[in-house]
Order: C-alpha cells, then sequence, then structure tokens
C-alpha cells in the first residue's frame, strides 16, 4: 500500500491541529482565570472548544490505529 | 505615527486553531484578527493599516505559508512573520528564516514561546516602521532644497569644504555659506554630524562616516527610499 505513509503523515498533521486548538484553550483559559472580573461566558466557550477538539482528536486517532493495523496485515474484521 | 493600531493576524486554514490561537493571544490583551487562507489575507490588503505581525501557518492548501511569506516580500510588506508548523520541518525553516521570518514555531505550541515571539516580532515592526519614518523625513526635507542648495548638501557631506564646494560650483565662497546655511535650516541639522547621519539614513555618500558602503553603484546619488519599503 503506497499511500500509506503519506496517508499516515496527513492523518498525523489532522491530530496535531486539535492538540493545538486544546493547548491555546487550555492556556487561554488560564489567563482569563487570572483576570478579574473573570469572563464565564468566554470559559464556557473555551470548554465547549476543548471538547469538540478532543472528540476530533480521538477520531482522528482511531484512524490513524486502524491504518497502522490495517499496515502491519493483522487488521481484521 | 503612535496612533497606529497594532494588530496580530492569525492565517491558518484550521477555523479551532485560528480561534483557540485568537483566544491565547487576546487573553494576553491582543487584538487579533483571523484569516482561513493566505489569499483572503493578501485579498483583504489589512496588514498595509496597522503595526504588528502575522502569524502564519506553514502547510496550508492553495497559497502555502511560504508563497504568502514571498508574495508579501515581493509587494514591500515586511510585517515581522512568525512561522507555525506541524512537523518541524528544517528545509522549511530555513527557508522561512532566510527569507526574514522572525521567528519559527512548533505546533502545539506553548504560550510562552508564543508571546515572546510576540513580543519580539513587535520589536522588529516597531524599529523598521521607526527607521522607515525618519527615512521618509528626510527625504521630505531634502525635497524642499533647491537645486542648488542640493549640490551644497551633497558637497558638505561628502567632506567638503566651503573653499572647495565653491570652486567645484564655481561660485564665491560667500554665496555658497548662505546656501549652505539654508540648507542646514531646511534639513533641521544643527551640525554636519547630524547633516551627514541624515544622508546616510537615505543613502547619500557620505564622508567619513558611510555606515554600510552600498554595493550598488559608484554614482554620488540614491534617490530617496522607496516609500512602498514601509506602507504595508
Amino acid at each position: 500500500m503506497p499511500d500509506s505513509p503519506s496517508l499516515l503523515a496527513a492523518l498525523v498533521h489532522e491530530l496535531n491541529q486539535p492538540l493545538t486548538a486544546i493547548l491555546s484553550n487550555a492556556q487561554a483559559a488560564q489567563r482569563f482565570l487570572a483576570s478579574d472580573p473573570v469572563n464565564l461566558q468566554e470559559l464556557r466557550e473555551i470548554l465547549n472548544d476543548i471538547i469538540t477538539d478532543d472528540k476530533h482528536a480521538a477520531v482522528v486517532a482511531r484512524s490513524i490505529g486502524a491504518l497502522l493495523q490495517e499496515g502491519s496485515g493483522t487488521g481484521k474484521d | 505615527m503612535n496612533a497606529i493600531p497594532v494588530i496580530l493576524y492569525i492565517v491558518d486554514d484550521d477555523p479551532d486553531v485560528r480561534r483557540a490561537l485568537a483566544r491565547l493571544l487576546r487573553s494576553a490583551g491582543y487584538t487579533t484578527r483571523s484569516f482561513g487562507s493566505a489569499g483572503e489575507f493578501l485579498v483583504s490588503g489589512e496588514a498595509r493599516l496597522s503595526a504588528g505581525c502575522i502569524i502564519l501557518d506553514l502547510a496550508m492548501p492553495g497559497l502555502n505559508g511560504l508563497e504568502l511569506q514571498e508574495h508579501l516580500t515581493a509587494s514591500g510588506c515586511h510585517r515581522p512573520i512568525i512561522f507555525l508548523t506541524g512537523n518541524g520541518d528544517i528545509s522549511k525553516s530555513v527557508r522561512a528564516m532566510k527569507a526574514g521570518a522572525v521567528n519559527f514555531l512548533t505546533k502545539p505550541v506553548d504560550d510562552r514561546e508564543l508571546l515572546e515571539a510576540v513580543e519580539e516580532a513587535l520589536e522588529v515592526d516597531a524599529s523598521e516602521r521607526a527607521l522607515w519614518s525618519s527615512r521618509h523625513s528626510v527625504s521630505e526635507r531634502l525635497g524642499t532644497l533647491t537645486p542648488r542648495e542640493r549640490q551644497v548638501f551633497e558637497k558638505v557631506v561628502s567632506g567638503r569644504l566651503n573653499k572647495q564646494i565653491a570652486a567645484e560650483l564655481g561660485i564665491v565662497e560667500k554665496t555658497i555659506k548662505v546656501h549652505r546655511a539654508r540648507m542646514m535650516r531646511k534639513m533641521n541639522a544643527a551640525s554636519i554630524v547630524e547633516l551627514v547621519h541624515l544622508a546616510s539614513l537615505v543613502g547619500v555618500d557620505t564622508w567619513p562616516v558611510s555606515p554600510e558602503p552600498d554595493s550598488g553603484t559608484g554614482s554620488n546619488i540614491r534617490t530617496e527610499p522607496e516609500p512602498e519599503h514601509s506602507n504595508c
């Protein structure tokens, strides 16, 4: 399967994006928490985004897992 | 000049990343604007109107980060660029840095790292603006000189004495003194040292302190700096 390495690279990139968003969101939340008054609406939105990004990352991680299984020839349904 | 707003431009094709980066920068007190593609950013022409820097995703579909950097440079935009990349591609990072990127960070990027890079980029932007602004002002002053005063200006900054200038231009020394006094007043220079400094800012050959002999021609005068250098 000649496409696997490039597909894998694309998926790794795809996984990195939500991880980037999660980290920046979480660190933004820390900074917003240190401000006075705390903007609760902003924090709510951040948490919602973190949850969405995390779920997105999990989907991508599963695809990577499936691809690796396929590649090693042990993937059977 | 201080009234120009400082804006951080985020160019990344991933909307979640854009939103998160914008929040992080906002939480640190910055104003941001986000664009989903290099093309969108170029078309907006936004960076012309403000001070600041660009935070640019390296790997975007369509025009990628490096290509956007080339376009901006070609159009005379020297706004500092911080590249973000997913995979720390060294050859691309070297290319970006050589083309003038101020920094190259790997995603996910830690807040401290990003904010330090932003501060550094804003310092670079501010000093480039200040330099351009003083060049612009010198050019304007030069523009008010009469042709004769301009000649005297060039002779003075190249180290000639009044007597020599008089001989070279074929006028009496007394008249040279008058031109010289007017020229100094128009250039708003209190001393020859100051005048030489002003001349070097706009690339007029000076003596003895030409800070960086330009590689160019032997002609005594280069014209004023291209205005488009700054205005993006």
